[in-house]
């Protein structure tokens, strides 16, 4: 690859990923041509271009497996894979309302957005 | 993601086919600068929270598109974190000590030696033997280096008299052998520096767990924390823990009230405050201030604080547009010192040189870090927040953190969430530990 010559904030229309803030917190998503909205300065929702993409669930579920693993679960904390789609994507939803406690779950559900939080789910149920 | 970690037999069998050129590598040394290379290279140097998970996750994704070396001198990593729970005599050393063979076994390439200079330009890495390997990109996550200098009297070699425990290994040991030979009724000093240094809430973790260790074996002992601050995190809860779990037993000393130690005297085992204040310890575990890792200075990537500026969105170097920086030794804005920190910052770096090197799709930085501290048996607080990329730093968003007063039962859930958090970070870092 060619790739050193490419470098952050200079997009040509591939895999850059640059933030752009104007007025209120208004992030532009550039890599994907999406504008997105962070309400209140927080989530960052890019929408479900990014959503669709596999890569993206696999790129957040990264982040669960810093605090739940895949297997051996003591129960204290749930492993990741074990609830179905369906479960997962509503209790995710309910974390970012604040319906359902937990003040973690609730700081990480918030930022990937609803279209985000289904592509997760699918991804760590398995589902198709 | 178990699918992907099957296919790393591929890997491995690719990585072998790759040639004779890794056989007599493997015999002589290691790589000299090799230009014309058929897979982008890159190089990550330091094993320890950020870089060993950079290059577990650029292997892991980037599959046989990229050459992954770990540059790391030591064969095994004792992690800082829960290190303060082995002062306590809750764990051992092998329990909080992991090796490299997941990464191997991943393909990343482990090179056992000091790295001891970076050449930009040329794109190189000069390890401790004058041996170099070249680089498309370069992650630097060396931590921290002491700034013994920073206190008078103290050094290396005082540190083997006044341990600062605070890079776990023999450090530590000697820090739990101190405690165990120290009589009933002595005074254990922590001294602890301004921010920004390594995990802000540990000093005072420290000063729980040693406080529960004196509680069962030396109960007529006290602790003395001197601080350079005038406030630290999760203040309220610890303070509350204090007189919970340890009433009259720990002493804080803020800055403003002359607790910053300016001297230190190991013969005489006695340190000095900059307020003129001399206190004798039986024990003086003696934190000073820090900087990024040496590498990071002989690569040009410090400014005048010490530290790496980066870029919000990529970790990459301010200074060198081809070198990433991660964990303690960055600027990370809002983001503290953290294991948790660099773990995120780490999947951020590994998703970033991918995109650039094979055209794999980059998204949106995501930064995430979460705390535990433990208190006593049974009691544990949390701090934690998600993080995203300013246009001049990375800014926190939705901070959470324990409360004063919970119940029990919430703060045993903590204590029990935080050794889950160790299982799995550990297996983020360092690959699995079960077969």
């Amino acid at each position: 690859m060619e790739g050193q010559n490419r470098r952050h904030g200079q997009p040509d229309g591939r895999c850059h990923v640059t933030f752009r803030l104007t007025g209120r917190a208004q992030r532009r998503c550039r890599t994907f041509g999406v504008v997105a909205h962070a309400t209140g300065g927080n989530a960052v929702d890019c929408g479900a271009g990014i959503a669709a993409d596999a890569g993206y669930s696999e790129y957040l579920a990264a982040e669960c497996a810093t605090f739940h693993r895949s297997e051996h679960s003591d129960g204290t904390v749930p492993p990741l894979g074990a609830t179905p789609y369906p479960s997962l994507v509503a209790a995710l939803k309910e974390y970012r309302s604040g319906v359902r406690e937990g003040a973690a779950m609730r700081s990480v559900a918030r930022t990937p957005g609803g279209a985000g939080i289904e592509a997760l789910a699918a991804y760590l149920s398995g589902r198709p | 993601m178990i699918d992907r970690a099957s296919g790393c037999g591929r890997h491995g069998v690719s990585r072998r086919r790759l040639g004779a050129f890794s056989l007599v590598t493997a015999a002589i040394g290691f790589p000299r600068p090799v230009r014309a290379s058929a897979r982008p290279r890159v190089v990550v140097i330091g094993g320890g929270a950020g870089g060993a998970t950079c290059a577990r996750y650029l292997a892991k994704a980037g599959g046989t598109a990229l050459t992954v070396s770990l540059v790391e001198e030591q064969r095994h990593h004792t992690t800082c974190f829960y290190s303060n729970l082995y002062l306590a005599g809750w764990r051992d050393l092998p329990s909080i000590t992991h090796g490299y063979d997941a990464l191997r076994s991943l393909g990343v390439v482990l090179v056992p030696k000091r790295a001891a200079a970076v050449d930009p330009v040329a794109r190189t890495v000069r390890l401790e033997d004058g041996e170099a390997l070249a680089y498309d990109r370069l992650v630097i996550a060396p931590g921290i280096d002491l700034k013994y200098r920073a206190i008078e009297g103290y050094s290396e070699r005082a540190a083997e008299i006044m341990p600062h425990g605070w890079k776990a290994g023999a450090q530590t040991v000697l820090l739990r052998r101190k405690l165990e030979a120290m009589p009933d009724g002595g005074v254990f000093v922590i001294a602890v520096p301004r921010e920004p240094y390594r995990c802000p809430p540990a000093p005072y973790e420290r000063a729980s767990l040693v406080a529960h260790y004196f509680t069962r074996a030396k109960p007529r002992s006290k602790i003395l924390i001197l601080d350079a601050k005038d406030s630290f995190s999760k203040q309220a809860l610890f303070e509350e823990a204090w007189d919970r779990h340890y009433k009259g037993m720990i002493d804080w000393v803020p800055g403003a009230f002359g607790g910053e130690v300016s001297a230190v005297d190991p013969v005489a085992m006695t340190v000095t405050t900059a307020a003129g204040d001399v206190h004798k310890a039986d024990i003086a575990n003696v934190v000073p201030a820090q900087e990024a890792g040496r590498i990071a200075h002989r690569a040009g990537l410090v400014d005048d604080s010490g530290w790496c500026r980066i870029v919000p969105a990529t970790m990459a170097s301010r200074a060198q547009p081809d070198i990433h920086v991660l964990g303690d030794a960055a600027i990370a804005g809002a983001m503290p010192k953290s294991a948790f920190a660099a773990n995120s910052q780490a999947k951020v770096v590994a998703m970033t040189i991918r995109s650039e090197l094979t055209g794999s799709r980059a998204f949106p930085a995501r930064y995430r870090n979460q705390c535990w501290s433990l208190l006593a048996s049974g009691d544990a607080v949390k701090i934690g927040a998600s993080y995203v990329p300013g246009p001049e730093r990375i800014e926190s968003v939705d901070r959470f953190v324990s409360k004063v007063g919970e119940s029990q039962e919430v703060r045993r859930q903590t204590r029990a969430e935080a050794d889950a958090w160790y299982d799995a970070i550990t297996a983020e870092v360092f690959g699995s530990t079960r077969s």
